[in-house]
């Protein structure tokens, strides 16, 4: 747990200074699209091209900006053994910091809100990193342009746990077979139930079903 | 003619210059401190009507700087700007009476926006204040700039 911590801390520390490092670039490239503004198009024939540039930069940065503050979130996510949170916003955070796997696989993460949130009361370590982890076994098999969709469910009365719902094509049965069958399956199963969590397909086989205990 | 002065805090030299520079572009009479010693220095030589300021900051911090200007400069409206900033922080600035928020990446726009408004409500104070004033009610209108109206 100290080192995760001594992790986290470094890099909030380096979130901070990534998030300084993204305002730099943000205001020099605004001072030079508003030098550019003045300029006449006669003057300066690129005009055109370099504010399309800007544009890019711009957008980039606000790519950049968003990726850190959830980093930096997530990097305080080991100080706290067990907190109430709501998994909606657990599953954004997974999904925006896993778009590196999203894109390497050409696959899309989707989070499907739901009306009203999820609060969860777990370890939230241990939480993203089961959620993660079937992203990472999703993602290589369920084939190139698939969507999946994740969506928290709420306790159900009696029931002290939550769930997330993986949609993902694995209503195709035969893909869903496939899935069921491998070792790596077997070996996912055990480290969900090693951290008192199981996973499973759902009663329609249509989905996947992450359970976790309070 | 400028439409009011802003004063920028930031140790963050290429950030704070470079701002510096785009909002002197759009119209307002601005300068800038690197530390939160300068800029209590320069609240006294000439105060500005809004204060940016940075949270996290080698030395005076942007929270104290805070403190210390809504103490004895209740008429300067303070803005934060920072990368570095928790929900607490967020939450112990606003009960020092900070004005607005913000933080790091921030749109010129939404900047531009959110200092014309603190000016707008530090001439709204003034105003409020001026009317306690001339009826003789110096506690009240020492409270309205500080940013607690006592009668509300």
């Amino acid at each position: 747990m100290k080192e995760t911590i001594f992790i986290g801390k470094i890099t909030a520390a380096m979130t901070h200074e990534m998030k300084n490092v993204l305002a730099i670039i943000r205001e020099s490239s605004g001072l030079a699209e508003d030098l550019l503004g003045m300029c006449d198009e006669s003057a300066f024939p690129y005009k055109d091209k370099f504010q399309k540039i800007m544009g890019k930069i711009e957008n980039q940065v606000i790519r950049g900006a968003e990726i850190m503050a959830q980093l930096n979130e997530f990097s305080h996510v080991p100080e706290v053994e067990r907190q109430s949170e709501d998994l909606n916003l657990v599953l954004n955070q997974i999904v925006i910091l896993s778009k590196k796997l999203s894109r390497s696989n050409a696959v899309d993460f989707i989070v499907e809100q739901a009306d009203m949130p999820v609060t969860s009361n777990s370890n939230p370590l241990t939480t993203r990193m089961l959620i993660f982890r079937i992203l990472e076994f999703l993602a290589p098999v369920i084939g190139k342009g698939s969507e999946i969709r994740l969506k928290a469910v709420g306790c159900k009365i009696g029931n002290q746990g939550f769930s997330v719902t993986i949609n993902a094509p694995v209503s195709n049965s035969f893909l869903l077979e496939k899935i069921l069958a491998g070792p790596e399956w077997d070996a996912l199963e055990n480290e969900f139930k090693n951290h008192g969590a199981s996973i499973g397909s759902s009663a329609g086989k249509d989905s996947l079903i992450v359970n976790f205990s309070q | 003619m400028k439409e009011f002065k802003v004063l920028m805090v930031d140790d963050e030299e290429d950030f704070v210059r470079t701002l510096d520079e785009r909002i002197q572009m759009r119209n307002l009479d601005t300068s800038v401190a690197l530390s939160g010693e300068e800029a209590m220095k320069k609240l006294e030589e000439d105060p500005p009507d809004v204060l940016l300021v940075d949270l996290k900051m080698p030395g005076m911090d942007g929270m104290e700087v805070l403190r210390r200007a809504r103490e004895a400069y209740p008429g300067v409206q303070v803005v934060m700007l920072t990368g570095h900033g928790s929900e607490a922080d967020e939450v112990e600035a606003r009960r020092l009476g900070v004005f607005e928020y913000l933080r790091k990446p921030v749109a010129l726009d939404q900047l531009m926006r959110t200092l014309k408004a603190a000016y707008k409500k530090k001439l709204e104070e003034t105003m409020v204040a001026a009317s306690f004033a001339e009826e003789g009610d110096f506690d009240s209108a020492r409270e309205i700039m500080k940013g607690h109206d006592k009668n509300k």
